[in-house]
């Protein structure tokens, strides 16, 4: 991955090939499934929920509109879901705003009727959204999102990538702290094991092992072995 | 045309379901590998994708393809199954914490794919399955939106919002392996 392209194409293009399950596996399942067909047990049983938040029901789409109504205000709604990354980086476009002009396959023609999902039941009817009390604090606002933990990252990266171990250090704490189960630990670790080595701490060689053993594959492993070995 | 709930469960013929399974369980295997379904769950969720096909399939009236009907269901029995080990996480409260697996133990083997996986699942559920299908598996707009019943403008808005996402996952990840 040393090529100037969009890294999400050249993520998407590794996708492509993304294995499939192999013949004793798809024999293994559709085993599963004749007993199961043919022992007349009842199926599983699946979220009636709509697919989409705000396609199917009112009361999520209702939600929605809080929701989005709420990150534009620079609020979070517990309870809803939002999305840290778009609401905070002030990305996502509210669904009303969404250009009508779409390019479609069929350009004129009126929509047909929808497919009934794969739903197995009726949502039941949601009830009208009770107004949050006003004197309730609200404690998620000041939980770090993801596009923190990111940004947060990025410094690292940087500052690994000039040779600062020292401000690297100071972020890879501030890290352990604010994110100690993050979605970005293995970067966390991978940047440990360098400023290790980086230092000749002597516990380099125990972080590395550990890393690798970990991680057998990650795509860390070219930084760390130019960072331990020169 | 009201079905009754014996209508519902009656299971399509065993030829029929086998060709189905034949044709789209590799791609049904993707889409509950990229919709957050662990490797060692895989094969259980399959099996529960084409047990719920098999019941429901004289309620596929093809105004989508077969793929993102199936699509469906998988994201059915994804959510369905995360919230019971949800569940099941909460019954085993702290002894889960000291002794089960790292949330990022699945993580474990890195490479491209995996990586886009990961990133896959910091999105929320609406935004993970329409970039899934639209960018991923290359299905159309406009059959995207009749297989997840919505519009075809929330679709065109959710993926425009995964990819400002996912863009800016991939960049920081691309600094960081630059680094």
């Amino acid at each position: 991955m040393n090529d100037s392209r969009d890294p999400l194409a050249q993520l998407i293009e590794a996708d492509a090939t993304l294995p499939g399950p192999d013949g004793p596996a798809l024999d293994r399942v559709w085993s599963g499934i004749e007993h199961g067909l043919a022992s007349g047990a009842p199926g599983p049983t699946l979220d009636a929920q709509p697919l989409l938040a705000s396609a199917g029901g009112w009361g999520w789409g209702v939600l929605s509109i809080v929701v989005l109504a709420a990150a534009g205000a620079g609020l979070v709604v517990a309870g809803a879901r939002p999305d840290p990354i778009v609401a905070r980086a002030g990305l996502m476009a509210p669904i009303e705003q969404a250009p009508v002009t779409q390019q479609d396959p069929q350009p004129g023609a009126v929509d047909p009727p929808v497919e009934p999902g794969p739903s197995v039941a009726e949502p039941p009817p949601a009830p009208p959204a009770a107004p949050r009390p006003r004197s309730k604090p609200d404690t998620t606002v000041a939980k770090p999102s993801l596009a923190d933990e990111i940004a947060l990252m990025r410094s690292l990266g940087q500052a690994l990538a000039r040779g600062d171990h020292k401000q690297a250090s100071t972020l890879l704490r501030r890290h352990e702290r604010e994110f100690p189960k993050g979605a970005l630990l293995e970067e966390r670790r991978a940047a440990a094991v360098r400023i290790a080595c980086a230092r000749d701490d002597k516990t380099a060689a125990t972080q590395r092992s550990a890393f690798e053993a970990r991680w057998p594959k990650s795509m860390h492993a070219a930084a760390i072995r130019k960072a331990c070995e020169g | 045309m009201v079905r009754t709930e014996a209508q519902e469960l009656r299971p399509a013929p065993p030829d029929a379901l086998s060709q189905i399974y034949r044709e789209h369980a590799p791609f049904v295997w993707r889409s509950l590998r990229r919709l957050g379904v662990s490797e060692d769950a895989l094969e259980d969720a399959l099996q529960d994708v084409f047990l719920v096909a098999a019941r429901r399939l004289e309620t596929f009236e093809g105004r989508s393809s077969m793929k993102t009907w199936l699509f469906g269901i998988a994201m059915r029995v994804q959510r369905s199954r995360s919230r019971s080990r949800a569940r099941h996480d909460r019954k085993l409260g702290a002894l889960a914490r000291e002794a089960g697996p790292a949330p990022d133990d699945a993580y474990g083997r890195q490479d491209a794919q995996r990586v886009l996986t990961r990133m896959l699942q910091q999105l929320d559920e609406d935004k993970r399955a329409v970039f899934v299908l639209v960018e991923l598996e290359g299905e159309a707009v406009v059959d995207v939106a009749r297989a997840l019943d919505a519009n075809s403008n929330t679709i065109y808005t959710r993926l425009r919002a995964a990819r400002k996402a996912l863009q800016t996952m991939a960049q920081t990840w691309a600094e960081t392996e630059r680094a």
